[in-house]
This record gives structure tokens, C-alpha cells and sequence, in this order.
């Protein structure tokens, strides 16, 4: 009996395993619910659609990169005496700050080549994916404008880069830079055909448009215009594009500089193109800091309490002195509207209740007197001592355009858009692709239009130029777009950024470090470490 | 013929003896036999002793003549002691010598001696053939009763084993003259019997493990069949430290198991390594196996609670455990059940832990000092005006005296262990608690074990046994320690009124009050842990058994997050924000094993085959909102104003095997193990899912061999060679797929969620495989007074599963590929020496040591080093490539400093290649955090009742990148905080240490002075012990009683200036304290 029972449960044993390992054969098969993959996402209008939506995201944190694009240039510094040393920061030009090991140009590299490998893989799927053909034209040519735009970013700061056009789906370990030429023409390719797809509006707020395609393409021609590689017709190509966007009827610049700052006031008529935020926690990622990197911090001072007031404010790109004084303090309504010279008590405190002065920035013009700084109750700080004196380095006017009010202290997520383009600065590449053309008169119509909207009351005609220069329009973007342009590629672009380094940039300035050699960055080192073949630097590194 | 099966462990020379003799009994008692006829004997005997025993006598005549003596030992009971003293003598002429006067007579037959009592006196025995029952009490060293020991009588086949009282009693043949005491651990101890018929004895201890069993996988064996590289730690010295942790416990006790604690917040784990880094960044973590039960975690378990540890370490050892078994396996047996009484024990401790060895600060004066120098060079900071006010009294501010804490620590744990003839039990219920030295910092932990197994019939074995883990981790505010060490001592903690400032100076906008952190931060951890298994067992025939377990593991891990508004994170001006996150894993093992078991002769068999399925499921979800009208921490994450972020996931993967082992032993000398496994892994690629990994071992003791035999001192000498392949899918699952990530963007306002290419596919990503040979030698002296084991090995990992970074120009920065290889040879050392053995004393030492050599041979296949990733052929795969600090420029170097483009007072960085220019050419490799040795050294004593123990440490040769030194406590010289205490150079203090303050040279230059040494000595554990005399206990009802103090970590020899070198690796954010404990135990048995 016990031996038909050990019999049994041997069968049922063979059975228990034989099951066991039948069972077996697909339980290695990987079924990947919570996630899809490039291959099976990328198929039809809802994964095209997101793959678009992908190669926006990066706009936020490209144009939160500021250190390449601003500082080192004429309008924006960083803080302390230079007579007191410490010039070894990228605004200087310091060896100890750009070399092929800083963060702030490995950032900019990885980031738009992350950006473009989105664009690539766009443009090479779209093909494939079964859609409405009207909507996949409009998005492939969204994604052409990006790539292109993106590239833009990168020759300007790099001179000869790759230039990979395709989705990436194996190992890649070599690398060519691509003569600055062929980028170019590359990136002329792209909106030229962008400039042809794309509709004068869209649906969806924030996607690129024609408009925002020919205000790119215009300043792209411009640059190219400069460049011994340009074509003859380059500038004139540019004032064409520019004029078209202003004819186009699209847009408008608004009635008052400060309107177009407006908080709640984003979407306005002058914008062409400008970086996404969302007042949804959520969507707004880390959203914009622009609110709070231009300013300095008044907390410590008695009467100022830390809240949302005037938020935590960080002297990251500090206005020069050069800029204040670009304003007509009078006729310029912009200077008012750019800068904050006057701060008001937040608590009561000491000798200070709510709603007193506390710190007051006299107009760079019209500095007080020894005497009336000292009788005064409140903090008062001239032209000549912003950002230099030791106890109170972070004492200079902030810009305060892009201040969001309403924000808890110390929180960086702004919600505002970021504007990229804007009617203002069409206007401003006209004439410059005009003057270059040598037509002056046109250039001075489309100069004067913007300068004349920026008069204050009764002084708009004042404000009027009877001639005009390079050296008028690049002061002229810094009066309007100061913040807003990348200054540095500005500069690079009509050859003067570093004449004008060394003559507005006081540490710069002092360090006296600028060479030719500046005029690119540094290849990031971990390209040159991780690419197999030769991968040269940029001469000077 | 036996009345009951006991097994013997006699030497071989024994079993043959007895086996001569019963065979001479029955020859008497059946035929008459040969006449004695005395021949001449060319045999020459040398002799020379006094008062010897006659047994003596014939084994030294039979080791020189080679003759044999048959003779029933009970037949040489009552002869007397003999002197003897002759030299080249004949056989005949000294055996008469010898039984000249005794009840004894001889003849020779060849080459044999038959020896036998006078006629008369076989009368006389006769007629006592009488049994009576001997019964006593057997007790180890400390007095406490020994449960379970073998009583045999010596030359019979008699015996019986001990109850949990120690008591037995035995019946016993007339001619019984000594009673053999046995048992695991124990010296085997003779006994004669009197004329009483009461004998009690005392065992000591073994010197010898040799019989200690190891567990293998799927299957134990004695470690003098152990094949492979395995160490192991068992109870005593697990439990002698208190440790929280059980991988604490170990540390140091296993050459060649790195352990490493993460960090120092209460509950904090360890990280484990066995021989070496093999993979590059991916995982090398060993795999743990609980009781069978694979994938678990040692800080899941109460210490108490483990019986042994047995840690398998080359790649014979882990083969059966196949891919999962690449980074070396750790087994942990809990404890089980005894047959025999209900027994009731209680372990529990209570103490105080307390902050030691604190870094070196600067004080209120040095600060203001430093701040001075700061402003001199450059500096833009400024006191406000009370901190100048302050400054002016001389009142400071000690930010870490005002935070940290003493902290107190206990645990309690009650366990009820039992069994009958055919079932055991075991269970147990612990409860352990740990607070912070820093405050809110809290580890909780209450365990529970049920462990039951037994016969259902003589054919089949069930049991199941459960561990349930509860353990509850606040590890309080990340910011709470650090910003007591950043916050200037020229602050306020207290505003006039003596309420609590947030801000203590409105100089600084960055670190509030370190005060407030701590009743406003929370970060909790609630772990919710149960495994066990349950299995069915059935013997088939004769050798052959078949095992089927089910091994759940089922896990809860809940963190909940906390920020209220007066925290750092939320300056006191937002409102609370809070984070909930759950993980679900679950995962099962199922194994089926066949196992077979022979012995023919002289030959040994065993074999196993299996069959293993791992099925592993995790999932989790988490949210975290912002802007919480009141302080509800996690607990109503709809009340907030604003959502953060909401996230889910899930994650699957299955491990498919075969295995396979065989293991052949011949005389107990040779020894053969042979393994097999083919694993399938879902997580790698198509195509590439199986592979095959074998492994052979071989073993030799030649202590058992003949020619050995005379070298005395020599009492175990085994060698060991290994050689086999492991596998390692070490990747996230659907790691080969391109999966896609989310993005964030924004329609004008409305939602505009992308999905970007994640990563490119690899559709050939298959196993990493080790190779490694292991020759090991295992060795015992002087009656194993030294023992101990030396191993060497050579590990080498190809097909590295490789996170192989890629120029970013194509848009991402890595890919997962099989590249690339890795070589790790060492040797191991574990040494166990007696160093004074007496009836009262005794002192032991444990000495374990290990060196380790990691080596990268291969990157992409084209010999190059991948400079951005720090890897190096030839060099470890954990380096520190940087400028090498040369010092700091002093004024008289001005004008040569000037071509470096530095200034005195700037950190002088050498020039490598002597350009004149400092650039990438003059970085090189300049140290590597990988220790060049470890070593552990216990030392134990007893005195009657009395033990006393310490453990020193050791980790030498360790360089780290020190976080504590590059975030602002060595850095950032501008006098926003306040500074770990250093020789800073200024001009009347040419330091050639640290830079100037404010004037270094730059911030890449300030941190090379974060490359520091972490070499350290630590004691580790100094513990005395008092155990009370079983005459007291027995009156007390009690069957043992110790109480012991204990300190752990009361030292440590170190050059390392910030906490505590064993994780210098750690963060400044969310950084623990170094703390020592010192603790009040007792262990109580029933």
C-alpha cells in the first residue's frame, strides 16, 4: 500500500514539475505595461503629436541658460569692485571659468543636442506615422523650425559643430564638426521650408507659427549677412523676411512698452514666440525664474521682511552701469518700466513701518548729494556706487520687467511666459538688415517705430533719431530687449562684443582677459573625451 | 543488535579497532582456539615509560612492530599502570613484561596479538554480568546545562543523548569502563566510570569547528567537506555586539565581505561588497537568502533572531545560485527549534547613544577671525548689527551643542523554542528602538518569527516558518545637522523674550535657525516586511528526497514627507508642503529539488537537481502637494492648495532556472564538487535570455592521509580549488527596450505632456559573466589550538553590463552594453587562535584580513580609457582623477605663481608636464576609494562566569571625495558660514595646507582638498559579560543568566576630519552624525 502511495506521488511529482517547466517558456517575455517605446509610440497622431510636443519642453531650460548669452557682454555684469579683485568668473573671461570643463557650456551643448536628437527623430518618423497630412505638415514644419532655432544656439556659440539629421537607434562613438557654413545652410533649408508649412495662427497657444519662422529666419540671414561665407542677397533677405512678418497683420506693437509687461498680459499682440509656463504646478515643471535672477536682495535691511513682496532675489545678471545709463530718464519710458529704484518697507520694523522707504536708486543721471543721502531715512544709492560698495554690493535697481507678483518667497517657479520673439525686436532686425543693405532711411522708419512707442507722454516724437548706426541699434535692443536677447550672440554677430566688453563691462573690463579667441566656447569636454576619433578644440582652449 | 541508531563520529582508527574487537569476543566465546605457541620474533621494541596504561603500552608497541593487538578494552579495566624500559628488545620479552602481574595473558598468531583475561578472571566477569544504569548531568564551561549531547560507552554500542536539563541515564554493561561525552562545538570528552553510579561532567568548548555544518544552497555540509570559498559567523558573535543592524553584526568577522555603513541617521543600512567591485556602476550587491528565501534584506531582521551566517564566496560556492549568486550570497539561518523542553528566553539591552568623534569647528573668535580675513581678500559678506553686537560681548553661538542630543536605545526580545519526536518549534517577538542624536531622527522595529516543521509520516517532512518585519524610520530633517554646522556662531538661536529666531542673522537669507528643522521636517519610512516559506518534503527511496518550497516575499515601503512652513526648504514664508509614496514588491521563489544521498564503501554521493522559477513584481505610486492649510504632514493630501507631481509604476521580471550539483567524496580525503545552472533572465535582450554557467571544485584533506598521521602538531590541513562561471543581468528591466520619458510643456496654460525618445534599445544586451579560480587552504594546529583558512583568488568579469557613456552630439549620454572587462584577485585570511585554554580561563582570538585588487583590463575593445566616465585601464574601477594639490603659493613664490596666473595665497596645483600652464594634461589619478586592506580582530575571554570581549576595525587605504569638505565646510571661503577649524594661509601665516579665505584659486582648486584619507581603526565593540552559576539559576528556576555591558564604536583612530569616515561618501544633505553607544543587557533563559 505504501509503495502505491510513493508510486503516486512520484507521478504527481513528474506531473508538478513537468507543469512547472511548461509553464515556463513565456515567462521570460517582457510585457512593458507602464511605458511604451520608441517603436511601438511613435506610430500614429497621438505619439507623433507627443514626440512634437517633446522637442518643446527643452525651450524652458535652453532659455533659463543664461550665463553663455548674457553675462560677459556690455548691459550685463556681476557684482563687486573690480579693484577688489575676484575677476574669475565667465563674466571676465577667465580661463578658471571658461575652459572645456565648465558646466555652463557642457549644459548648453547637451541640452540643445538633446533637444535636436528630438527633432531628428520627428522629421525621420513622420513618414510613417498615418495621420491627417495637413496637421503632420504643420508639425514637421514646427519641428524644422525648432532644429533649427536650436542649431542657431549652437553655431553661434561653437563655430564648426556636428550635425546629425537623423534619429540616432545604435551606438554612435565618432564625430565630425561641420564647417559653420553648411550649419547655416542647414538651418536657412529648414525655415525656408518651415516658412512655406506653417499657418499664420495656431490653435494651440505657443506652437510656432509663420510669423515666428520669418522673424527667425530674418536674423538668421542677418547673421549669415556678416560672415565671409554669406550670400550677396543675406541682409536683404532679412529685411524682406522681418518686413513680411510686420506686414503680415498678425501683430502689433502695443501701445505702451510697460502694457506689453503687463503681469496677466502674456499673450499679447506684440509676441511672436515665447517659452510656455503654467500657473498648473504640475505642467510648470520648474518653471520660470526670470522674476527672480536680476534683482538683489533687500531682506537683511530693516523694514523688509522675507515674502513675496519683492520675493528672494539673486544678483545673478546684474544690470551695468552702461545700460542705466543708455535711458533717457525722461522721454524713455522704458527706463521706469525696466528698473525698480524705489522699495517700500514690507513690516513694521525698528524706525520703519509698512508702506515707508526703505531704499531708494536717485535716476543714474541726477545722482544726490553727500548731504542728501545723509538726511534722508532712508538708504539712498547713486549711479557710481551700484554693485561696487563691499557692505552693500547687491545694491543696485534690478530690472523688474519680468517680476511675478503673487509668488511665495524663495520660490523660483515662475508662471509667466518667456518671451523669444517679439514684434519690437522684428522691427529691430529690419533695420539692421536695412542699414546693412544701405537703405538708412528704412532702417531709421522701423527704428524710430519702436523708439517712438517707448516716448513717455508728449515725448514720443522726441524720441525720434534723424540717423542711425550699428552702435544706435545694438543700444537700442538693450534699451528694449535687455533680458530678453541672448546680448552675447548679438554682439558676436555685428563684431563688436568685444570693443564693447572692454569698454561697459568694468570687470571685464579691468581683467582685461578677452581675446579673438573668445568669440567661441570651449567644445565641452566630455564631447572630445567620448568621441573616438579626433575631435578638435577650439582654438585658445 | 542496536538499540537505537546513533551516529558516532570516531576517527577511522577507532571504528577499526572496535570492529577488531567485537569480532575477538565472539571468536572466544565460540571456538577454542590457538594454542599459544611463543615463536622467536625478529621484532625489536624500544620502550620507555612509567605508570602508562597497558592501552598505551600496546598502541606505542603496535605503531613500532606494526602488529595488531586484539583485545575487548573492558578486559583491560582494573590492570594496573606499568613501567617499562627497554631498548631494542624482543616482542615476547616486553609483552611478558607488560602482563607480568596482571589478569591478562597473550598469544601471537602472524602478525596479530591476542590479548585476554586469565581463565579465572573470565569467571569472575561471569558472573557480574549484571547491567546498571549510570545517570548524570552534563554542563558546558559556564556551568548552564548542555541539551542533546551523545552519551556513548566507550568500545560500545551503546549510548543515549542528554535532555534539556542536561541530565541522562544510561544502562550499561558491566565491563563499561568510560562513558564518551559528544556534541557540536564541544570537546569530545571520556569520562571513566567509578564505582558510583553517578557521573556529571563539564564540556568546553570545541576548538575545532570542523564539525559545525554549512549551509551551501539547497543543501548543507560539514565544513570539513566544504569545497569552497565560505566563511561563516555564528550567534555568539552575532548577538555579542547589539548591534541594530545584523549586517553590523558581521562586519569584519568575514575576510573578504566589505560592509560599509551608508550613513548615520538611526535605522541607516549598510552597503555590502564581496571580493571587490566585478560590475561598473550596476549592481554588486550579494544576494541575501533568508531561511531560503532569496531577495530579502538584512536589515529586515532583529540580530537576535539569527542563528549563523554563512557567507558563500567564490564561484563554485554561489554556482548553484547561479546569476544570482554573482555578487557572492549571504545565508542567513534563523534560529529553529530543539527537541526537548519548552525552553523561554529573553535578550534585551538598554543604553544610551551619544555624538562622538565631531568634527573640529571654529569657534565664535576663530570664526570672526576668518571672517576678517574674508573681507581683506575681497570678501562681500557683512555682520549685521546684532551679530557686531555679539561679536562685541563675546557671546557666540554653539549651533551644534544646541542641537544635537543623547539618544536612547533598547531592545527586548522574548522567544519560546521547542520540539517532540517528530515536530520542532521556534518562535520569537522582538521590539528594538533607536533614537537620533539629532532630534525627530527615530528607527522602530518590532519582528515576530514562527518557525514549524515536522514528520506527518516516516516518509513525509512539512513546515513553514513566517518572519514579519515592522519597522518605522523618521529620519527627520535633511538640512537639520548641516545647517548647525553652517550657521555662524555670530547668530542667535533665541530673541530677547528667549522664543526661537528663525532667522538668526539677516545677513544671510539661505540657512534659518537649525532649531526649527527638526519639529518641522519629517521624513518617515514605514516598512512592512513578511517572508517565509513553506515546504513539503517526501523521502522516496533510500537516499533520494524530493523538496518543493514556496518562497514569498512580500513588502510595503511607505514614505511619507514633510516640510511645514517654519523649515528650511520653506523659509517660514509658504505654507507646508508634504509627500506620500507607497512601493508594493512582491515577489516568490518557487524551488523544486531532488536530492539523492549514497555512501558505498568508501565512497560518498550526492547530488541535487532543481528546478527555480523567481517571479518578481514592484509597484508604487507617489504624490506630493504643496501649499497644506495646516500642519496634517501626509496624512490629507487633498486639503493642499497645489499638486506637485503624482506618479505611478510597475516593474515585472522573472528569472527562469536549471541546476544541477553533484558532490563525490572518497575516504573523507577527496572531495569533488561539480555545478551546473542555466538561468534565463527576462530583463535581457531577445535571443540573448539563457546562459549556462558551470563550476568544478575540488578538495583534499591531507591530514588524513597516512603519511601525515605522525606530524603532530598538525591536526586538519585541506586544500581547496575552484573554478567556475557566474552570470549577472544586473539591469533594470526593460532596460533593452527605448523607452520613452515624459516631458513637460504648456499650451497657453493647458496641458501640453510630450514623450521623448528615453534611450537607444539595445537588441543585444545578454549576461555579464565572472570567471574566477579560487585556491584555498583550511588548516588546524596543535589540536586546532591556531586554525584557520587562507584563500587567493582571480575573478575576472566580462561582457560587463556597461552604462557606456556616448559623446552627446547624438543626444544622449549613455546606452546599456555588454563591454568591457574587470579583474579582482585577492587573498583572504581568517585565523582562530586559543591562546590560553585552562579549567577557568581562556582567551581566543578571531583575526580575519582581506586585500583586494580591482582592476578595469578592458573599456570598448580599443584599449583607450574613458576619461569622462574616470575609467582607466589597468587601474580600479573607483578612482579619483583630479589636479594633485602641491601646496599653497606663498608670498616669496609671488613672481612664479603670477605665470599660473595665481596669487599667494592661492592653492598651488602641480605642473604635471611642465608647460608653465595648468590645463587637463596635469590631472592624474590620485587615489581610489576602494580600501587597499580590511581586517577585523576579536579577542575574547572568560574568567569562570566572566567574558569579556573587544573588535577592532580596520579599513585602510581608502581615498573618498569627501562631501563634508567640498560643501562649505572646507570650501567656499566668502564667510557666509562658519568653517571646519584648518590652518588657513594669510600673509603672517604662510600655511602650506589651506588656501587664503575668500583668495584660493578658485573653486575646482578649493576642492582638491576634498580628496582625503578615510583610513580607520575602529573599536568596534568592547563588551563584559557575567553569567551566573547554574546552583544559583537552578534555585531561581532559571536555566541561564548573563548581563553584559557593551560599547559600540567607543573609538576610533582616524585622520579623517568630518564625521564618521564610514560614510564620508554621504552628502552633506540628509548627513548622520557619528555617535557610540553604550548599553546594559542581559540574556535570560527559562
Amino acid at each position: 500500500m505504501k509503495t502505491i502511495i510513493k508510486n503516486i506521488s512520484s507521478i504527481l511529482l513528474l506531473t508538478w514539475i513537468v507543469l512547472c517547466m511548461a509553464s515556463c517558456s513565456s515567462l521570460l517575455d517582457e510585457d512593458l505595461i507602464s511605458d511604451r517605446t520608441t517603436d511601438n509610440y511613435y506610430v500614429d497622431e497621438q505619439g507623433f503629436e507627443d514626440l512634437v510636443k517633446s522637442a518643446y519642453a527643452p525651450l524652458r531650460d535652453i532659455h533659463k541658460q543664461r550665463d553663455l548669452v548674457l553675462l560677459g557682454t556690455d548691459v550685463f555684469t556681476q557684482v563687486g569692485d573690480p579693484a577688489l579683485g575676484g575677476l574669475n568668473g565667465l563674466n571676465e573671461y577667465s580661463a578658471q571659468a571658461i575652459n572645456p570643463q565648465a558646466e555652463a557650456v557642457e549644459t548648453w551643448w547637451n541640452m540643445l543636442y538633446t533637444a535636436i536628437a528630438r527633432t531628428n527623430t520627428a522629421v525621420d518618423r513622420a513618414p510613417t506615422v498615418s495621420m491627417n497630412e495637413g496637421i503632420k505638415m504643420a508639425r514637421v514644419a514646427e519641428i524644422k523650425f525648432l532644429r533649427a532655432l536650436y542649431y542657431f544656439y549652437l553655431v553661434q556659440q561653437f563655430g564648426e559643430i556636428p550635425l546629425p539629421l537623423n534619429e540616432i537607434t545604435e551606438v554612435v562613438t565618432s564625430a565630425e564638426r561641420v564647417a559653420e557654413e553648411q550649419v547655416y545652410a542647414q538651418i536657412v533649408q529648414d525655415l525656408e521650408n518651415a516658412v512655406t508649412q506653417l499657418p499664420l495662427t495656431q490653435e494651440d497657444y505657443g506652437r510656432v507659427t509663420k510669423g515666428a519662422a520669418q522673424h527667425l529666419l530674418a536674423k538668421v540671414y542677418l547673421t549669415r549677412g556678416y560672415r565671409d561665407f554669406a550670400a550677396s542677397d543675406d541682409f536683404a533677405k532679412a529685411a524682406d523676411n522681418a518686413t513680411a512678418v510686420i506686414n503680415s497683420g498678425q501683430y502689433e506693437l502695443l501701445g505702451t512698452f510697460g502694457d506689453v509687461f503687463k503681469q496677466g498680459n502674456e499673450e499679447n499682440n506684440e509676441i511672436l514666440f515665447s517659452v510656455q509656463y503654467s500657473s498648473n504646478t504640475v505642467l510648470n515643471g520648474d518653471g520660470n525664474d526670470a522674476h527672480s535672477i536680476f534683482g538683489q536682495g533687500v531682506d537683511g535691511l530693516i523694514g523688509m521682511d522675507r515674502s513675496s513682496t519683492y520675493n528672494r532675489q539673486q544678483p545673478r545678471y546684474v544690470p551695468s552701469r552702461y545700460l542705466a545709463s543708455l535711458y533717457d530718464t525722461e522721454a524713455d519710458s522704458r527706463y521706469d518700466a525696466t528698473f525698480l529704484r524705489i522699495f517700500y518697507a514690507t513690516v513694521n520694523q525698528g524706525d520703519k513701518q509698512v508702506g515707508d522707504t526703505v531704499l531708494f536708486f536717485p535716476e543714474w543721471n541726477q545722482p544726490w548729494s553727500a548731504e542728501r543721502i545723509s538726511a534722508a531715512d532712508y538708504i539712498a544709492v547713486n549711479y557710481d556706487e551700484y554693485y561696487m560698495n563691499t557692505s552693500k554690493f547687491t545694491q543696485f535697481p534690478p530690472i523688474w520687467k519680468f517680476f511675478e507678483s503673487g509668488l511665495p518667497y524663495g520660490d523660483d517657479k515662475g508662471t509667466r511666459d518667456l518671451f523669444v520673439f517679439r514684434l519690437a525686436e522684428t522691427h529691430l532686425i529690419a533695420a539692421e538688415a536695412y542699414l546693412k543693405s544701405g537703405n538708412e532711411s528704412k532702417a531709421l522708419e522701423h527704428i524710430n517705430a519702436v523708439r517712438s512707442r517707448a516716448g513717455t507722454p508728449g515725448m514720443k516724437d522726441a524720441m525720434a533719431l534723424s540717423s542711425v548706426t550699428i552702435d544706435d541699434i545694438l543700444d537700442e535692443r538693450a534699451r528694449e530687449l535687455c533680458g530678453e536677447e541672448p546680448r552675447w550672440t548679438e554682439l558676436k554677430r555685428t563684431g563688436t562684443l568685444i570693443e564693447r566688453v572692454k569698454l561697459h563691462n568694468e570687470r571685464a573690463s579691468v581683467a582685461n582677459s578677452i581675446q579673438d579667441f573668445h568669440l567661441l566656447r570651449p567644445i565641452p569636454l566630455s564631447q572630445i573625451e567620448r568621441t573616438t576619433n579626433n575631435f578638435p578644440q577650439n582654438f585658445g582652449y | 543488535m542496536y538499540k537505537k541508531s546513533i551516529v558516532f563520529r570516531l576517527p577511522r582508527r577507532y571504528v577499526f579497532k572496535l570492529l577488531l574487537t567485537m569480532k575477538l569476543v565472539t571468536l572466544l566465546l565460540t571456538v577454542t582456539f590457538l594454542q599459544a605457541g611463543a615463536m622467536g620474533y625478529a621484532q625489536k621494541v624500544t620502550i620507555h615509560v612509567k605508570k602508562a596504561p597497558i592501552a598505551n603500552v600496546l598502541e606505542q608497541i603496535q605503531q613500532q612492530t606494526g602488529y595488531d593487538f586484539l583485545y575487548n578494552s573492558a578486559h583491560l579495566r582494573g590492570t594496573n599502570a606499568v613501567d617499562l624500559n627497554f631498548k631494542d628488545a624482543p616482542l615476547d620479552e616486553v609483552l611478558d613484561a607488560c602482563f607480568s602481574g596482571q589478569p591478562l595473558t597473550y598469544q601471537i598468531e602472524n602478525t596479530t596479538v591476542l590479548v585476554q583475561r586469565k581463565r579465572e578472571a573470565i569467571k569472575a566477569i561471569e558472573i557480574e554480568i549484571q547491567q546498571r544504569e549510570i545517570s548524570g548531568r552534563i554542563t558546558d564551561h559556564e556551568g548552564k546545562p548542555l541539551e542533546g549531547v551523545t552519551v556513548a560507552v566507550k568500545g560500545m554500542t551503546m549510548g543515549t543523548t542528554s535532555n534539556a536539563a542536561g541530565q541522562f541515564s544510561l544502562q550499561v554493561p558491566p565491563e563499561a569502563t568510560v562513558l564518551v561525552f559528544s556534541l557540536v562545538g564541544f570537546e569530545p570528552t571520556e569520562q571513566p566510570i567509578g564505582n558510583s553510579n553517578q557521573v556529571s561532567v563539564s564540556l568546553s568548548p570545541s576548538l575545532s569547528d570542523l564539525d559545525e555544518v554549512v549551509v551551501i544552497g539547497y543543501g548543507s555540509v560539514k565544513k570539513s567537506d566544504v569545497t569552497g570559498a565560505i566563511g561563516s559567523v555564528g550567534r555568539d558573535a552575532i548577538v555579542r555586539t547589539a548591534n541594530i543592524q545584523a549586517a553590523g553584526a558581521i562586519q569584519g568577522q568575514v575576510a573578504g565581505v566589505n560592509l560599509l555603513k551608508v550613513n548615520g541617521k538611526p535605522g541607516d543600512d549598510y552597503s555590502i561588497e564581496v571580493r571587490g567591485l566585478n560590475s561598473i556602476g550596476k549592481g554588486n550587491e550579494p544576494l541575501v537568502v533568508i531561511d531560503g528565501v532569496m531577495g530579502g534584506s538584512l536589515n529586515s531582521l532583529n540580530p537576535a533572531d539569527i542563528e549563523k551566517i554563512d557567507v558563500l564566496k567564490d564561484a563554485s560556492a554561489t554556482a548553484i545560485y547561479g546569476s544570482r549568486g554573482s555578487n557572492g550570497v549571504i545565508i542567513v539561518s534563523t534560529r529553529q527549534g530543539i527537541p526537548g523542553k519548552n525552553r523561554i528566553a529573553y535578550d534585551g539591552y538598554v543604553g544610551m547613544k551619544t555624538p562622538t568623534n565631531l568634527p573640529d569647528m571654529m569657534d565664535g573668535p576663530q570664526f570672526v577671525a576668518n571672517f576678517n580675513e574674508v573681507l581683506k581678500n575681497g570678501g562681500n559678506r557683512y555682520f549685521d548689527e546684532k551679530e557686531q553686537q555679539n561679536i562685541a560681548n563675546g557671546t557666540y553661538t554653539d549651533w551644534i551643542d544646541l542641537l544635537l542630543q543623547n539618544g536612547m536605545q533598547s531592545s527586548h526580545n522574548v522567544s519560546l523554542s521547542g520540539g517532540g519526536e517528530n515536530s520542532r518549534h521556534f518562535f520569537s517577538a522582538g521590539y528594538l528602538k533607536e533614537e537620533g542624536n539629532v532630534p525627530a531622527e527615530e528607527f522602530s522595529r518590532l519582528t515576530l518569527k514562527a518557525n514549524i516543521d515536522g514528520k506527518i509520516n516516516n516518509w513525509i517532512n512539512a513546515g513553514t516558518s513566517t518572519y514579519i518585519s515592522y519597522s518605522v524610520q523618521d529620519q527627520g530633517s535633511n538640512e537639520a545637522l548641516r545647517s548647525a554646522y553652517r550657521l555662524r556662531p555670530t547668530g542667535d538661536a533665541y530673541d530677547e523674550n528667549g522664543e526661537l529666531l528663525f532667522w538668526p542673522t539677516t545677513s544671510d537669507s539661505q540657512t534659518p535657525n537649525a532649531l526649527f528643522d527638526p519639529l518641522n521636517v519629517k521624513d518617515e519610512f514605514r516598512n512592512f516586511r513578511v517572508f517565509g516559506n513553506l515546504f513539503v518534503e517526501l523521502s522516496l527511496f533510500d537516499g533520494l528526497s524530493f523538496r518543493s518550497t514556496i518562497s514569498p516575499y512580500l513588502e510595503s515601503i511607505r514614505n511619507g514627507t514633510f516640510a511645514g512652513k517654519y523649515s528650511k526648504a520653506n523659509t517660514g514664508t509658504r505654507n507646508g508642503r508634504g509627500g506620500y509614496s507607497n512601493e508594493l514588491n512582491l515577489s516568490y521563489t518557487l524551488d523544486n529539488v531532488l536530492s539523492y544521498n549514497r555512501t558505498v564503501k568508501s565512497h560518498s554521493f550526492s547530488g541535487v537537481l532543481a528546478n527555480s522559477i523567481v517571479v518578481n513584481r514592484n509597484e508604487g505610486a507617489s504624490q506630493d502637494v504643496l501649499d497644506l492649510p495646516f500642519d496634517s504632514f501626509w496624512y490629507n493630501t487633498g486639503s493642499a492648495g497645489n499638486i506637485d507631481g503624482v506618479s505611478s509604476y510597475l516593474t515585472e521580471w522573472t528569472l527562469l532556472s536549471y541546476m544541477g550539483r553533484f558532490n563525490y567524496s572518497f575516504n573523507d580525503r577527496y572531495q569533488l564538487t561539480l555545478t551546473g545552472r542555466a538561468d534565463g533572465s527576462s530583463k535581457l535582450a531577445v535571443g540573448h535570455k539563457w546562459a549556462f554557467f558551470p563550476s568544478a571544485a575540488l578538495a583534499w584533506r591531507a591530514s588524513e592521509e597516512d603519511f601525515l598521521n605522525d606530524v603532530k602538531p598538525l591536526s586538519n590541513l585541506k586544500f581547496r580549488l575552484s573554478y567556475g562561471v557566474v552570470g549577472n543581468d544586473a539591469v533594470a528591466p526593460y532596460s533593452t527596450q527605448a523607452a520613452i520619458a515624459q516631458t513637460l510643456y504648456d499650451w497657453g496654460g493647458n496641458a501640453a505632456l510630450g514623450f521623448a525618445p528615453g534611450a537607444i534599445a539595445n537588441r543585444s544586451l545578454g549576461w555579464e559573466r565572472t570567471k574566477e579560480i579560487n585556491l584555498g587552504i583550511d588548516f588546524g594546529l596543535f589540536k586546532n589550538r591556531i586554525s584557520g583558512s587562507v584563500d587567493i583568488y582571480n575573478r575576472k568579469t566580462e561582457d560587463l553590463i556597461l552604462n557606456r557613456a556616448l559623446p552627446q552630439h547624438t543626444g544622449f549620454s549613455a546606452i546599456t552594453a555588454n563591454v568591457g572587462s574587470t579583474s579582482n584577485k585577492g587573498v583572504e585570511v581568517a585565523l582562530n587562535t586559543v591562546n590560553v585554554h585552562t579549567g577557568d580561563f581562556s582567551w581566543k582570538t578571531t583575526i580575519t584580513f582581506a586585500k583586494n585588487n580591482n582592476k578595469i583590463l578592458e573599456l570598448y575593445g580599443d584599449n583607450q580609457d574613458d576619461v569622462g566616465n574616470r575609467w582607466f585601464i589597468g587601474q580600479p574601477i573607483e578612482v579619483h582623477y583630479a589636479e594633485v594639490f602641491d601646496g599653497i603659493w606663498q608670498l616669496d613664490e609671488a613672481g612664479e605663481a603670477e605665470k599660473y596666473g595665481a596669487e599667494p595665497g592661492h592653492v598651488k596645483v602641480k605642473d604635471l608636464n611642465n608647460d608653465g600652464r595648468i590645463t587637463e594634461a596635469d590631472q592624474q589619478i590620485i587615489g581610489s576609494p576602494l580600501p587597499k586592506w580590511i581586517g577585523g580582530m576579536t579577542n575574547t575571554f572568560a574568567y569562570k562566569g566572566f567574558d569579556f570581549s573587544f573588535m577592532l576595525y580596520s579599513r585602510q587605504g581608502s581615498m573618498v571625495y569627501s562631501p563634508f569638505h567640498h560643501s562649505n565646510f572646507a570650501r567656499e571661503w566668502n564667510g557666509r558660514y562658519n568653517k571646519l577649524n584648518v590652518d588657513y594661509w594669510t600673509e603672517t601665516n604662510p600655511s602650506n595646507e589651506w588656501p587664503a579665505p575668500n583668495n584660493t584659486g578658485g573653486r575646482a582648486r578649493e576642492e582638491l582638498k576634498a580628496y582625503v584619507d578615510a583610513s580607520f581603526v575602529r573599536v568596534q565593540n568592547i563588551t563584559l559579560g557575567y553569567s551566573f552559576s547554574p546552583n544559583l539559576l537552578s534555585r531561581l528556576k532559571m536555566s541561564g543568566l548573563r548581563l553584559y555591558l557593551t560599547a559600540n564604536n567607543p573609538l576610533i583612530f582616524t585622520d579623517y576630519a568630518g564625521f564618521d569616515p564610514e560614510w564620508s561618501e554621504q552628502n552633506t544633505f540628509n548627513m548622520g552624525v557619528s555617535s557610540a553607544t553604550y548599553l546594559f543587557g542581559a540574556n535570560i533563559s527559562f
